[in-house]
């Protein structure tokens, strides 16, 4: 028991979920920086029609493939990951969606990040994606971003289903975890980008953080007005280094000033300093919500 | 019988492996094998051997393919009167017992060369191991044996073991229990109502009380006697008000409506200052206490004066054989002394026949010289000073408190107050008993639907010992003359069985009393104090093997034991005396399941039929309020070279060559033995299948039988009953309304006191008065003794130092007095660990552990103040449950055989820091008459 | 006739809960879950509220909720979980994947890993008649089993204080009516999820109980 509160004879405690841990975490953070890279490439390419090719088709490739590795973690977290194409049974489970969503982002983006990158990259295949269609290999991109995103907010879904658990059971969540997302791959293309496109992104990440820390506010809000429960989370939460520190300080406001001053001086490697920190921001606030994950207990 | 239950098990095994599962792979032939196997579900009666309730369980069966397979559960019998369909954690896990790796299965002989407390055996059959222990027992003496036996014994083989030990003279019983366990309760209680029996004969009718007191009593309700818990929770739901002393909040005191944490110990105060307040408080112009009762019924109305040495004596007419032929009241209706019956249940009528109105109060009279008061005057002299603001600075609870519980106790009617296992115990354990059983008395909480009611196997026990006296002029002598031992009841055969053998050298051949009498002579003769009562307790056997014990000027010393269930080792206090005991001597047999810490000192140990696998004889259900008989069934085969317990003493009488089972026709008529039948049927059997148990069970079904045409005019064959009784598990011949409303006591017949009323003046306590003088220990009315924690310093004048704590000990519902079956059981080890502080480790309050810088789970060691060689390590538990002068070690656990895989570190071996203090009259242990400091370890 | 589907309903009652452990030792062996490896489907959760002298220890049994609104039974992608017509909430164990969503989604604890050392002990102990031959999440089913052969759950029959009760909603029992009459509530009722089980938490005076099994629904006995 972690913690108890009494109220007009009624008793509730709060007991830390043992179910899901760090590895959780990686899922949930690589399920939502790749899909989100997914998202942006398929924005920037086909929206902003900024052509680099090359970049986005590699990045949505890259992004696939972190989805992909971040799946892994859930398969080995499983008790039987073997019968794991059992998850396409039972449609009210996020899961069931969630996984939908991968695979066809892993077809559509897998397809489209191919054919981008086929003019400049020779591999097998190459010459057959050359010729498809232009329309579908556009129609493949937009259903390519969407899925993407919807991987990043499927990451928050799947919290969210959890009743007793007051941090997680709150429509926030899924757009907290979308905001984290995109503002993590905003960092990728920070970092990875030539020099205009990374100034784009880091005016939306600007945009990104200012969102997330409004929400983080939010959250703030809600936890403390909320419960007993939600009272309790906020006690953890503040008493926590690695949360305040690491996560609030470091990963959150410390990039979003630094962002802003490298805006203004044009410093490339305040930049690179500032998507590193917003990287493992975004890796830990999954850790620290899957961490202030406590079950409010009526006993 | 065989209740077929097959389907969803089957199903759901055979679907799961024929399917591709995880990272096992069954072929098609395996996976089909076990679809088609026919999986069957059988129960079979049994009675509980877990703890000394004896409750009533079936165990379920599989059968594959017609032939068992293997046991699966265990449930409550609903048939069973005492504990009706309910089991508890303890009585549950009874399967994983049976499968224990560590239990015992073939005879083992201790290596040649090898130490005692070793561990070395070598497994040996049945006669190799039984040639052995006999040709060892060849040069010792029948008074140099003793057989020492567990509750095992007790509470199912005691009337047997009586007979053994008479026909081959060993003149030395040791039940061990009874010192640590319920002898000192039961002394006190029932000097009053005469109710000591082999085990828990009184069972509360909790569900119709209005109020329920325990003092402490964790270990007899919540803690967990299933069948009176049972009971407690109607109780509770019925709205049932509870009040419980007790230093920390056992089960029982979460369970309070008032949880009062009186100061260890002190409770004897607190019961004298609820008497006081009885005797004089009045409600509605009435008293508090029942005058009808008490006038009639108890023998408060009897006179009685102060004798030249200030002994409080009886008035009585006495025959030439010492028994007592009338007492004297003072009769209201015709202004005079009259005469009532020496042995019978109430003072309605006088000797002559007269209607009586006996008086509870006296005006200043005299009779044959002497000027007498009634008892109950004296009672209320007695408890003058005892002012619930006297009790209130010894027990720390206020005054007011005290008064109320008492006003609430007398006028909430029916009330209860706990009958049963008091858990920590002191010197004044007897006395606080007695006051608490004549609270009980003098409210009329007795055999009366919503109080204390007598199991219906002792009322009749009553009724048949009732016609023989009324036969021989209402009178009785001690020991009893003309009646057959084992049939008498209650307190009465304790007296009969210990002044008639036990303590009487010339009831043997070799003129040797009991060890225990003879230490007492001994150090009587030194002028030194032992315990006057010494009935089946150790006194005297670790000094016999001194040579400090002499009868007729010769050493007097035990050479060789047989230790049936018992655990000696961890439940006896003070280990290291017992271990030098069983070291020094000649011979040590074991008859137990468990390799438990004391079978390490085991010579030779055969093998005990574990009870799920043993088929029983028939036991009377003395625990249930209705008058049934209960048996257990083999649910499956035994696995190895298992006896039972009988077959074991059938085999030794017959190589002894003693006549057993003569004896025990003679002194046990109660399942109307004929003497040649048994031996002729007994010796069938034996041939036939090596065991006397189905003979002995066939004669017993025809006394049931019997039974059940007399009461119920129902004619039942031999066989009839035994297929009843062995697919039920229980026969019932009388129910509880029926017997109380035949055969209630004192109501309708006498209690097995010395009176046969209710006893307020002891007559026990005034034998013993008079033999030894006198003590406040016995005095025979009610006396305070206050406990001795630092000497002689009074309680309220005790100052603890900053780490020094009262302590006090308990039973928790995971762990009973069962050797080490329930110690080493996985599933209640599991339970346990679950929450290792609560069950395991020593409670300390949590405030007082901070200041001393004590955590969660810290390792501790326990020192005791007072004998400071005596110290035991442990974990310590931080709790708010608990006084903060106290702290608490559950009891039982700490084994230390290497031999028990499970739950064999666990827990803290509260023996260890108990000094061997008997008290003077029947040796309970001062087991928490001391402090304790507490150091980190 | 119409087929009557039964309205099954728990009632535990903290009153007369002692905590003495038999629903636990019961459960383990009924449903030969993994006591060596400490968990348990159904658990007395052992509490101390307030401080000396007016500390309280309270005893606190609970165990699947069987929610109507199924928290749990959302989770489950595989369709592992499932809803018998009497509304019992089970696992398939061959179906189940172990993904541990639902373990997440239940408010009450009630769900647990079986994992796949947990298997190989049950299948030692249990030999042929092992339940548990695959990993799986397990959780409590009233005895499902049981039930079906018109016997209470095997903690409810043990139950030495019958602080435990089971009944039908559709038959008048002591049972039924503690639930009807509201005297027994549900647990975090505001999270919506419609739980099956109730507590009596106030002491008070029933009408007509004196014992367990003389007032129950006619449920079957074995011997």
């Amino acid at each position: 028991m972690d913690g108890l509160t009494m109220y007009f004879g009624n008793y509730q405690h709060f007991v830390h979920q043992a179910a899901w841990g760090w590895m959780i975490a990686v899922y949930l953070f690589l399920g939502g920086l790749g899909g989100s890279m997914g998202a942006l490439s398929s924005y920037f390419y086909l929206i902003r029609k900024e052509k680099h090719p090359l970049l986005f088709g590699l990045s949505t490739l890259l992004g696939i493939g972190l989805v992909n590795f971040g799946g892994i973690f859930l398969l080995i977290h499983m008790l039987k990951p073997w019968f794991a194409f059992f998850v396409w049974t039972h449609p009210t489970s996020w899961i069931f969606w969630g996984a939908s969503f991968i695979m066809i982002y892993t077809i559509a983006g897998a397809v489209w990040g191919l054919s981008l990158i086929s003019s400049s990259i020779n591999f097998p295949f190459s010459q057959k994606l050359k010729t498809l269609n232009p329309s579908l290999v556009d129609k493949l991109g937009y259903i390519s971003g969407i899925m993407g995103l919807l991987t990043a907010v499927y990451t928050g879904l799947l919290l969210s289903t959890a009743p007793a658990i007051t941090l997680w059971s709150n429509p926030g969540l899924p757009v907290l975890f979308m905001v984290s997302a995109l503002s993590t791959a905003t960092a990728y293309f920070m970092l990875v980008s030539p020099s205009h496109i990374a100034h784009e992104n880091e005016k939306l990440d600007i945009a990104l953080l200012a969102l997330e820390i409004i929400i983080i506010s939010a959250f703030f809000n809600y936890l403390f007005i909320s419960s007993a429960a939600g009272k309790y989370i906020i006690s953890k939460m503040l008493s926590s280094i690695g949360f305040m520190g690491f996560f609030v300080i470091l990963g959150l406001i410390t990039p979003f000033i630094l962002e802003i001053y490298a805006i203004k001086k044009h410093s490339k490697s305040l930049v690179i300093l500032a998507s590193i920190l917003v990287l493992m921001g975004g890796f830990l606030l999954r850790f620290y919500i899957l961490k202030f994950g406590y079950y409010t207990y009526p006993w | 019988m065989n209740v077929t239950r097959r389907g969803f098990l089957k199903g759901m095994a055979a679907t799961s492996v024929a399917t591709l599962v995880g990272k096992k792979l069954l072929t098609p032939e395996q996976a089909k094998a076990i679809q088609t196997k026919n999986i069957q579900y059988t129960y079979k009666p049994n009675i509980c051997n877990f703890c000394a309730n004896a409750c009533g369980i079936k165990v379920r069966v599989a059968y594959v393919d017609g032939k068992p397979n293997r046991l699966m559960k265990i449930e409550g019998n609903i048939h069973h009167p005492y504990n009706r369909g309910v089991a508890c954690a303890r009585g549950q896990s009874g399967i994983s017992y049976i499968y224990d790796k560590d239990r015992i299965k073939k005879p083992l002989i201790r290596i040649e060369g090898s130490k005692r407390g070793e561990w070395k055996f070598r497994e040996a059959t049945w006669q190799e191991a039984f040639d052995y222990m006999m040709n060892k027992l060849k040069n010792i003496k029948p008074y140099e044996m003793a057989l020492m036996g567990g509750w095992q014994g007790c509470a199912f083989y005691g009337t047997y073991l009586l007979p053994f030990v008479l026909a081959a003279q060993i003149p030395t019983l040791f039940g061990s229990p009874i010192q640590h366990c319920v002898g000192s309760e039961h002394l006190g209680l029932h000097t009053v109502f005469g109710n000591y029996n082999t085990h828990d004969e009184v069972v509360c009718d909790y569900d119709r009380a209005k109020y329920i007191l325990a003092v402490r009593s964790n270990g007899s309700l919540a803690g967990i006697s299933t069948g009176r818990a049972h009971r407690f929770g109607a109780g509770i739901k019925n709205g049932a008000k509870v009040v419980v002393l007790d230093p920390r909040a056992s089960e029982l005191a979460a369970k309070a409506d008032e949880w009062i944490p009186i100061r260890p110990g002190t409770d004897n105060a607190f019961a004298l200052a609820m008497l006081h307040v009885i005797l004089r408080e009045q409600k509605d112009g009435k008293p508090l206490y029942d005058e009808e009762t008490l006038r009639y019924f108890t023998n408060a109305p009897f006179l009685a004066y102060k004798d030249e040495k200030g002994n409080l004596q009886l008035l009585s007419d006495v025959d030439k054989d010492g028994a007592v032929e009338a007492w004297y009241v003072y009769d209201e209706a015709s202004n005079s002394v009259q005469k009532v019956f020496g042995f019978y249940n109430t003072n309605k009528i006088s000797k002559d026949g007269k209607n009586l109105k006996p008086a509870l109060f006296t005006n200043n009279l005299n009779v044959n010289g002497k000027s007498v008061k009634t008892v109950f005057e004296y009672l209320i002299d007695y408890t003058k000073d005892y002012t619930p603001e006297w009790a209130s600075k010894i027990t720390d609870v206020p005054a007011s408190t005290i008064k109320r519980v008492a006003v609430e106790f007398a006028t909430m009617k029916p009330a209860i107050i706990e009958p049963g296992i008091y858990d920590s115990r002191y010197e004044n354990t007897i006395q606080l008993r007695k006051t608490l059983a004549i609270i009980q008395a003098i409210t009329s909480g007795y055999d009366k639907p919503g109080t204390w009611v007598t199991g219906g196997s002792y009322k009749m026990l009553i009724k048949d010992f009732f016609e023989f006296t009324k036969k021989n002029g209402n009178k009785i002598t001690i020991p009893i003359k003309g009646y057959p031992d084992v049939d008498i009841p209650g307190m009465l055969r304790v007296l009969d069985v210990g002044f008639k053998y036990f303590f009487n050298p010339k009831a043997w051949t070799h003129g040797y009393p009991s060890i225990q009498w003879a230490y007492l002579q001994t150090e009587l003769s030194k002028g030194k104090e032992a315990t006057v009562f010494p009935f089946i307790t150790d006194n005297g056997f670790y000094e016999s093997t001194k040579k400090e014990v002499f009868w007729n000027g010769q050493p007097y010393q035990i050479k060789a034991v047989f230790i049936y269930a018992l655990n000696l080792i961890r439940g006896d206090v003070e280990t290291q005396r017992w271990k030098e005991f069983l070291t020094n001597l000649d011979l040590v047999v074991g008859f137990d399941t468990m390799p438990s810490d004391t079978m390490l000192y085991a010579d030779v140990i055969f093998p005990d039929i574990p009870y799920i696998l043993k088929k029983d004889i028939v036991f009377d259900i003395n625990t249930s309020h209705d008058y049934s008989f209960g048996t257990r069934e083999a649910a499956m085969e035994k696995d190895g070279d298992e006896m039972h317990a009988l077959d074991f003493m059938y085999m030794l009488s017959k190589a002894m060559n003693v006549p057993w089972l003569d004896k025990m026709a003679e002194i046990y008529q109660y399942w109307k033995w004929d003497k040649e039948e048994l031996n002729q049927k007994c010796e069938e059997s034996w041939n036939k299948y090596h065991t006397i148990v189905p003979a002995i069970r066939e004669l017993q079904l025809r006394m049931v039988a019997g039974e059940l045409k007399e009461y119920k005019g129902v004619t039942k064959s031999v066989k009839e009953l035994d297929e009843e009784i062995s697919r039920k598990g229980v026969i019932n011949v009388m129910d509880r309304e029926e017997l109380m409303a035949k055969y209630s006591v004192p109501w309708h017949q006498p209690v097995p006191t010395p009176s046969g009323r209710m006893e307020i003046y002891s007559n026990v306590f005034a034998t013993l008065q008079n033999m030894f003088g006198y003590k406040p220990n016995y005095d025979p009315l009610i006396a305070y003794i206050p406990p001795k924690w630092k000497g002689d310093i009074a309680p309220e004048d005790v100052k603890l130092e900053e780490n020094e704590f009262f302590i006090t000990h308990g039973k928790i519902p995971l762990q009973s007095h069962t050797c080490a079956a329930t110690v080493d059981n996985p599933i209640l080890v599991s339970i346990g660990k679950w929450r290792e502080g609560v069950y395991y480790g020593i409670w300390i309050n949590e405030s007082k552990a901070k200041k001393l810088g004590i955590k969660e789970g810290d390792e501790i060691i326990v020192v005791n103040a007072m004998y400071p060689n005596l110290k035991v390590k442990g974990k310590a538990h931080l709790t708010k449950l608990i006084r903060p002068d106290t702290i608490f070690i559950p009891a039982a656990f700490g084994a230390s055989s290497k031999k028990l895989t499970y739950g064999g570190s666990l827990g803290t071996p509260l023996n260890e820091l108990i000094p061997y203090r008997p008290e003077p009259v029947i040796g309970g242990y001062r087991a928490n008459e001391f402090t304790v400091k507490i150091v980190k370890a | 006739m119409e087929k009557v589907i039964p309205k099954w309903v728990f009632v535990v009652d903290l009153n007369s809960c002692v905590g003495c452990n038999a629903c636990m030792a019961a459960c383990a062996q009924e449903n030969q879950t993994p006591y060596w490896s400490n968990k348990w489907r159904t658990k007395v959760e052992q509490l101390e509220i307030g401080e000396f002298p007016e500390a309280k220890r309270v005893f606190f049994p609970h165990l699947c909720m069987q929610c109507q609104n199924t928290p749990c039974y959302y989770a489950c992608p595989t369709g592992a979980t499932y809803k018998t017509e009497e509304g019992i909430v089970l696992v398939n164990h061959e179906r189940c994947i172990g993904c541990e969503a639902c373990v997440i989604a239940c408010p009450y604890g009630a769900r647990y890993p079986y994992e796949s050392d947990d298997v190989d002990e049950c299948e030692k102990l249990y030999g042929e008649e092992a339940r548990h031959t695959t990993p799986h999440i397990d959780k409590c089913t009233w005895c499902y089993h049981r039930l079906k052969e018109g016997l209470e759950p095997a903690c409810v029959e043990t139950c030495p204080t019958n602080c435990r009760m089971f009944g039908d909603l559709n038959v008048d029992s002591y049972v039924s009516r503690l639930v009807l009459e509201g005297k027994a509530i549900p647990l975090s009722p505001q999270l919506g999820t419609e739980p099956k089980v109730f507590y009596v938490t106030s002491k008070e005076t029933p009408v007509g109980v004196v014992s367990h099994h003389l007032n129950e629904p006619p449920y079957k006995q074995t011997i």
